[in-house]
């Protein structure tokens, strides 16, 4: 079961990691479930991709609470799962959610299409407003430049604007990712004369056999592994501090006894007058000149501290 | 010593009457008494060794007379004064602004973090005081041509703060680069001020006088050792076992009596600091952290908001137990107890200053008795056990919470590869070494 909603929302775990370097921009829908992360981002391509259809935002605004839903409703299940009658039923609803979702989904199989090098400068969105021209696009990624790289270049009074190195698209169907890789590819722009991009040329690779799931599959995967560290990490120390717990309570046991024993004026026992354990202690150490010999560090005058000390006075 | 005592007014003192006025403007009229012993002794051209703890006015005893000299003809490169930390560099470099204002004042702060071509830049402009750390004023000496750094043979002053820690090994090979670029001993004026009298600094006050010279002066270098820690100091701990500190720690920090006072948190590592950090962070704590491993900017930032108050907590290693002068820390807590009693006395005066209250409270762990019992002997003092935090309340409220915040941030740390510059930098140290061997 879980293993089936993790491969479900896998992009979206893996798309929150993308995001810390690179710019991830998806679909509208996608776009708007996190509008909170991407809000510049989203303002950018609501701004200059006005081509979207209205059918589509009406879409994206419902899909955003179910996204929600999902997520939140994954994390409530993941936090307590003892209580297992509200668990079976919130499983049930989780697994409505998630179909309803795949039956949204297209039933073209997806094409996957890569950029070698994008035109400098181009954004995103002027991206896909190109490959619109071929179909419907899904999920584009463009990588962005090394940050130190683009530093360099303003500092040394160069474009302030982001410059793109690589990028993939992914195509709701797969033969219209064909169509794009074949007919721009080692081919200028074109459009209107005179527009800014006309005579930047395009290096497109259609992917065969490669889906958007390849790309996030090793991210996913490793923020898996170190989800269930961190569990395992969380579950050891609880057990260490069960260990202490246990421990201060037993201390105040003691200590109740203790106290009981002498107010009915017992002598105290001579066996907890010793610690019971002995620790190695940490090394104590000074380099004052009139600190006790025992902790005094040996003054070790180096051939350039001796220097420095003539030199000085 | 009697004659001293009753000089009550900087001018008597023999400072200029622009000087004393600047100090009015800042609100001080009174000399210390460091400050009465030493800056006659400095303006009459003698060389200084001063014993003289934290907080008590030993930035003006020796900018005092500089200053006075220095206006009487004021040329490019009139001193120099080293520091070990960056930001004790810039603390001074600033009261030395804020002093010389009304007169032009050019004052270049040399610390390491920051560009270097810009700072290249200053010293041509010949500043007429150069306040540096070592490392990056041995990178200029080195690296830059003599219209940068000409000038120094030209210095009549090299102060050496907090000399105990300049006069070590770690700071010797640049400290001898930079001496090596003043002029020789017997054409400037050396001062030196320390909180504690070590072999190094023996050794210099025993050394030979020079003939050229007036004898070298030497304030309280005996009796400093004596000073300690104020009365107003209140010295606690508590006992915790190593792995529950984290919890205990926040829960000293939400009780009653702390939850809105400024705290400053001593560690022994950059690790740690950073592992409280984020930890505190997560916990909704405001918190800034110094140590060695962050950025310059960021380093500078943090003071500032905690300074500003925009940050309650500070998490510092030991860059930040000397001189940083931030009168409204109400806390200290030694999270990790340092090796050196004397240590434990710099962090502690963070704390309590100028007749303020203040309270150092200690974790001391299972492996900690020892030092514990160095620092009592040190101060002449024993701490009580304190009574802010129990454990049931630890329990109840901190600890769960406080441990799932750890490892998260340990595994954030992890992901975000924490450490790793220095280890590379350490590694390439110890590859050029044996390339050369």
């Amino acid at each position: 079961m879980s293993d089936k909603i993790n491969s479900d929302l896998e992009d979206f775990s893996s798309d929150e990691e993308n995001d810390q370097n690179n710019v991830l921009i998806q679909t509208k829908k996608k776009v708007s479930s996190k509008d909170d992360i991407f809000s510049k981002k989203v303002e950018d391509i609501e701004s200059e991709d006005e081509s979207e259809t209205e059918k589509e935002q009406g879409q994206g605004e419902k899909q955003q609470p179910v996204d929600q839903n999902v997520n939140k409703l994954e994390q409530e299940l993941k936090e307590q799962p003892s209580s297992t009658s509200a668990l079976d039923l919130k499983t049930e609803k989780l697994r409505q959610l998630v179909k309803s979702k795949a039956a949204k989904k297209s039933k073209h199989k997806t094409g996957v299409v890569y950029f070698s090098s994008i035109p400098p400068y181009m954004k995103p969105a002027k991206m896909r407003q190109i490959l619109t021209r071929f179909g419907e696009v899904d999920r584009l990624f463009l990588k962005k430049e090394d940050d130190q790289r683009h530093k360099q270049r303003v500092k040394g009074g160069g474009n302030k604007k982001n410059k793109y190195e690589e990028g993939w698209a992914e195509f709701i169907r797969k033969r219209d990712a064909k169509l794009c890789a074949e007919t721009l590819n080692g081919n200028i722009i074109g459009g209107k004369k005179g527009t800014f991009y006309h005579d930047d040329i395009l290096n497109v690779k259609y992917l065969p056999g490669f889906k958007w799931a390849d790309l996030t599959e090793q991210i996913a995967r490793e923020n898996d592994i170190r989800q269930a560290k961190l569990e395992m990490e969380i579950s050891q120390a609880n057990k260490l501090n069960a260990d202490f717990i246990r421990n201060v309570e037993q201390s105040k046991m003691i200590q109740n006894i203790k106290k009981s024993r002498k107010r009915a004026g017992q002598e105290e026992e001579p066996s907890d007058s010793y610690p019971r354990r002995e620790f190695k202690q940490r090394r104590v150490e000074t380099n004052r000149a009139n600190a006790p010999s025992d902790i005094k560090q040996q003054s070790s005058t180096s051939q350039n501290l001796g220097n420095v000390l003539t030199s000085l006075l | 010593m009697s004659e001293l005592s009753r000089i009550t007014d900087f001018k008597s003192l023999g400072l200029s009457k622009w000087l004393t006025e600047s100090l009015k403007a800042m609100k001080i009229t009174q000399p210390t008494a460091i400050q009465r012993a030493c800056i006659p002794k400095i303006l009459e051209g003698r060389d200084c060794i001063g014993g003289a703890k934290t907080g008590s006015g030993k930035t003006i005893a020796f900018a005092g007379p500089m200053l006075t000299k220095w206006s009487e003809d004021p040329c490019g490169m009139f001193g120099v004064v080293l520091t070990p930390t960056r930001e004790l560099a810039m603390q001074i470099a600033e009261q030395f602004t804020a002093l010389g204002s009304s007169m032009n004042i050019r004052v270049s702060v040399v610390v390491g973090g920051e560009s270097i071509v810009q700072q290249a830049l200053d010293l041509q402009r010949k500043p007429h005081f150069i306040i540096a750390t070592p490392g990056r004023l041995a990178h200029h000496i080195m690296s830059s041509g003599d219209d940068t750094v000409g000038g120094l043979m030209r210095t009549k002053y090299l102060v050496l703060d907090e000399a105990d820690i300049l006069l070590t090994s770690t700071f010797a090979g640049h400290l001898a680069t930079c001496i090596g670029a003043l002029p020789p001993k017997d054409k400037r004026q050396t001062l030196l001020f320390t909180a504690t009298i070590t072999d190094q600094v023996r050794s210099l006050q025993d050394a030979p006088a020079q003939e050229a010279k007036p004898p070298l002066f030497a304030y309280q270098v005996e009796s400093v050792d004596n000073v300690a820690i104020p009365s107003t100091l209140k010295t606690e701990y508590i006992l915790v076992p190593e792995h529950v500190k984290e919890a205990y720690l926040y829960q000293l920090l939400t009780c009653e009596e702390y939850e809105n006072k400024t705290a400053i948190i001593f560690v022994n590592r950059t690790m740690t600091a950073e592992i409280l950090r984020r930890t505190l962070k997560q916990l909704e704590v405001r918190v800034a952290s110094l140590h060695s491993q962050m950025p310059q900017q960021e380093r500078t930032n943090s003071l500032h908001r905690f300074r500003a108050n925009a940050a309650r907590v500070l998490i510092a290693t030991d860059v930040a137990s000397r001189g940083l002068d931030i009168p409204t820390v109400e806390l200290v807590v030694n999270y990790d107890i340092p090796s050196d009693p004397d240590v434990f006395i710099h962090r502690a005066g963070r704390t309590a200053r100028a007749g303020r209250n203040g309270d150092a409270i200690s974790f001391v762990t299972q492996r900690d008795v020892s030092r514990i019992q160095a620092i009592e002997d040190r101060i002449n003092k024993k701490m009580t056990e304190t009574n802010k935090v129990h454990d049931t309340a630890v329990i109840r409220k901190a600890l769960t919470k406080v441990t799932k915040a750890k490892r998260e941030s340990l595994m954030a740390m992890q992901k975000e590869n924490f450490g790793e510059r220095r280890r590379l930098q350490k590694q390439k140290q110890t590859d050029g070494k044996s390339m050369r061997s």
